[in-house]
C-alpha cells in the first residue's frame, strides 16, 4: 500500500502540471490504479456482459420468451432448454436474456433521471443558496423520511403500478443522494479562486455552473450513478417480485421468480436462475462502482 | 443537549407534515371513484352520495386534507375497505411481528458485521480478509426475496432443519431473520473494517502495543470501542433499511407484519391500510434516527450540538 503511494506521489511529481498533458496524465493514473483493482476489473467485465447480452438479446436467445408451450412446462434444466423451462412452457434462459435488456432498460432510465434531476437541483441550490437552497433541502428530507425501497413502493402507491412507474419511483428515490452530493461539492467548489475569478471575469452563472461547477463533481457522480445502477436493479426486481412493478407476460427477473414460487419446492430451477441473474448484474456494478471510487478518490483508497 | 433534542424534533415537523401530504396524495391518485371502493360495485348512486359526504369527498381538497390530518393526529385511518375492521387495529395487530423480525436482524446483522469487520481489519490482506470482504460483496448484491428463498428451500425443504413460513415458534423467526438481516450485515462489516483500520493505525493503539497489553486487549477495548463509533451511524441506518426489506422479508416468509399488509394494501387498493401503513413507518424511521443522532452525542464526548 504504502510502495503504491509512493510511486503515485513520485508519478504526479515527476511530470510538470499544466495545460492538456497534466489530464492526459490524470485519466492514465486513474487508468492504472482502476486496472490493479481486481475487483473493480471483474465488475466491468461482468457489467460489459450483461450490456452485450442485453443489446444481442434477440440474437441469443434460443427461443421465444414468451410464447407457451404447457407440453414441456416445468422442463428441468438441459436438452433443449439449457436452463430449463417455467410452469408455461417458456424457456428460461431466453427469458433471463431478454430480462437483462428489461432490467438494464429499467435501471439506466431511472438512474439518469435520478442523477440529472437531483444533480442538477444540488448543485444549483449549492451554488445559489438562499431560498431555493432551503427549499431543495426541506423536500430531500421529505423523501429521506422514507428508507429505501419504502420510498419507492409510496410512491407507486400514488402512481399505480406497472413498469414505467418503477421506473419512475426509482429515480425520485434516487434523488437525494445525487442532490447531496452536487450540493456539497458545488458548496465547496463555489468558494475556490478560479470560480471567483470567472465571476470576477464578468462570466454568467450558468456558465460558471456548466463549465466550472460540473466537471469538478463529476467524479463522485460517476461512482454514485454506478452504485445506483446496482441499487435500482435490486429494487426493480423486488417490485417485480412483489408484483408491484413488470407484470407478465413481460420477462422480468423478480417477476419470474414470483410466477415460478409456487413450484419451486419441487422444481427449484425455475427460481435459482433468475435470482443469480440479479445478483451476478447488481455484483457487476457494485464491484465496478467500488473500484472506480478506488480509483477516483485515491485518499479512499484501501 | 436539551436544546439540540427539541431542535431536531422541531425539524421533524415540516418533514412528518410533506410525508402527510404525500400519503394523503395516495387517495387523490386512485383511479377512479374512491368511494366506488368502499361502496363496491353494487352500491346504488344514493349510498355512494352518502360514502362521499361520510368520508368528506364533497369538501374542497385543502379541507379533505385537514381532516385527514386531524383524523391522523388520533389514530383515526378509518376503516379498512378489504377487512372492514378499524385500520389502526389492523396496523396494531401487525406492529409486533415487524418490530421483532427488525429487531432479531438488527442484532444478527450487528454480530455477525462487527465480528467479520474486526477480524478482516486485524488480518488485513489475508485470505480471512479477502474472503470476509467478498462475502460482504455479495451480502448486499444479493436480492433479499431470492436468498429467503433459497435458505427456506435449503434449510427448510430440503433439510427439514426450520420451518418454511408463518409464525409460532422462535425457530420461524431464524430464516426470516438472516434473509433481512443479511445486507445490513454485510455494510457494518464494510463499515468496521474500515473503522478499525483507521483505529488501529493511531498513536495510542501504537502505545498499547508498546506497553506490551495482550493483543485481544487492545483489539477489543481500545480500537473497537473506538471504531464503533463511526459504525453508530450506519446501524442506524440499517434499521431503516431493515424495515423496508422487512416488505420483501415478509411477503416471502408469509410473516404477518406491516410490510406485508402494506404490499397486500397496495394490490387491493385498501387505500386507508396504505396510508396508515407508510406514515406509521415514516415516523418510526424519523424516530429513530433522531435517537441515533443522540446517542452519537453520548458515546463520542467530542461532539458538540448546536
Amino acid at each position: 500500500m504504502n510502495l503504491t503511494d509512493r510511486s503515485q506521489e513520485a508519478a504526479s511529481l515527476g511530470r510538470p502540471v499544466q495545460g492538456r498533458g497534466s489530464r492526459g496524465d490524470q485519466y492514465r493514473t486513474i487508468l492504472r490504479q482502476f486496472r490493479r483493482n481486481r475487483g473493480g476489473v471483474a465488475g466491468l467485465l461482468i457489467v460489459l456482459a450483461f450490456l452485450l447480452i442485453a443489446v444481442c438479446a434477440e440474437r441469443l436467445m434460443p427461443h421465444n420468451p414468451i410464447q407457451q408451450d404447457l407440453a414441456v412446462a416445468l422442463q428441468p434444466p438441459g436438452g433443449a432448454y439449457l436452463l430449463g423451462t417455467d410452469e408455461l412452457g417458456r424457456d428460461i434462459l431466453s427469458r433471463i436474456i431478454m430480462g437483462a435488456r428489461v432490467s438494464l432498460l429499467m435501471s439506466v432510465a431511472a438512474v439518469a433521471g435520478a442523477s440529472v434531476v437531483g444533480s442538477v437541483l444540488g448543485a444549483c441550490a449549492g451554488y445559489l443558496g438562499g431560498r431555493f437552497d432551503h427549499l431543495v433541502m426541506r423536500g430531500i428530507d421529505i423523501l429521506l423520511a422514507l428508507p429505501g425501497i419504502l420510498l419507492a413502493i409510496t410512491i407507486i402507491a400514488v402512481l399505480g403500478v406497472g413498469l414505467v412507474n418503477v421506473i419512475v419511483a426509482i429515480a425520485i428515490s434516487g434523488i437525494p443522494m445525487f442532490a447531496r452530493l452536487a450540493r456539497g461539492a458545488a458548496l465547496s467548489v463555489k468558494e475556490q479562486e478560479y470560480i471567483q475569478a470567472a465571476r470576477v471575469l464578468g462570466a454568467p452563472e450558468r456558465r460558471i455552473l456548466t463549465s466550472h461547477v460540473f466537471p469538478n463533481i463529476l467524479a463522485p457522480l460517476l461512482v454514485q450513478a454506478t452504485l445506483l445502477m446496482a441499487t435500482a436493479i435490486l429494487t426493480a426486481s423486488s417490485l417485480s417480485f412483489l408484483g408491484l412493478g413488470a407484470q407478465p407476460p413481460t420477462p422480468e427477473w423478480g417477476a419470474m421468480l414470483s410466477s415460478g414460487r409456487t413450484y419451486l419446492t419441487s422444481r427449484p430451477h425455475v427460481g435459482t436462475s433468475p435470482g443469480i441473474a440479479v445478483m451476478l448484474a447488481v455484483l457487476g456494478f457494485n464491484l465496478l462502482g467500488d473500484g472506480l471510487r478506488d480509483a477516483l478518490d485515491p485518499r479512499l483508497k484501501r | 443537549m436539551t436544546r439540540y433534542i427539541v431542535h431536531r424534533m422541531a425539524a421533524l415537523i415540516p418533514v412528518l407534515f410533506g410525508v402527510s401530504i404525500l400519503v394523503f396524495s395516495i387517495l387523490k391518485f386512485v383511479p377512479g371513484d374512491p368511494a366506488l371502493l368502499v361502496g363496491g360495485l353494487d352500491a346504488s348512486p344514493e349510498d355512494l352520495a352518502a360514502i362521499r359526504h361520510q368520508m368528506g369527498l364533497d369538501q374542497p381538497v385543502p379541507m379533505q386534507y385537514v381532516r385527514f390530518l386531524t383524523n391522523a393526529a388520533v389514530g383515526d385511518f378509518g376503516r379498512s375497505i378489504r377487512s372492514q375492521r378499524p385500520v389502526l387495529e389492523e396496523l396494531a395487530a401487525r406492529i409486533p411481528n415487524t418490530v421483532t423480525l427488525t429487531v432479531v436482524a438488527m442484532a444478527f446483522a450487528i454480530v455477525v458485521g462487527t465480528g467479520l469487520g474486526v477480524v478482516a481489519a486485524v488480518r488485513q490482506y489475508s485470505l480471512l480478509d479477502t474472503c470476509a470482504m467478498a462475502l460482504a460483496v455479495m451480502g448486499i448484491s444479493v436480492p433479499i426475496f431470492w436468498l429467503g428463498l433459497m435458505l427456506m428451500l435449503l434449510f427448510a425443504v430440503e433439510l427439514r432443519w426450520l420451518p418454511t413460513a408463518g409464525t409460532g415458534t422462535p425457530w420461524h423467526l431464524v430464516l426470516p431473520g438472516l434473509t433481512l438481516g443479511a445486507a445490513s450485515a454485510a455494510i457494518i462489516a464494510r463499515q468496521v473494517r474500515s473503522a478499525m483500520l483507521e483505529v488501529l493505525r493511531q498513536d495510542y493503539v501504537r502505545t498499547a502495543r508498546a506497553k506490551g497489553l495482550h493483543a485481544g486487549n487492545i483489539i477489543l477495548r481500545h480500537a473497537l470501542k473506538n471504531a464503533l463509533i463511526p459504525a453508530v451511524t450506519i446501524i442506524g441506518l440499517q434499521f431503516g433499511y431493515l424495515l423496508a426489506g422487512a416488505v420483501v422479508t415478509e411477503t416471502v416468509f408469509a410473516w404477518p407484519g406491516v410490510g406485508r399488509l402494506l404490499v397486500d394494501a397496495i394490490k387491493y387498493r385498501d387505500f386507508p391500510v396504505v396510508q396508515a401503513t407508510i406514515l406509521w413507518l415514516a415516523v418510526i424511521f424519523s424516530a429513530v434516527n433522531l435517537i441515533v443522532d443522540v446517542l452519537y452525542g453520548f458515546l463520542d464526548p467530542r461532539i458538540k450540538y448546536q
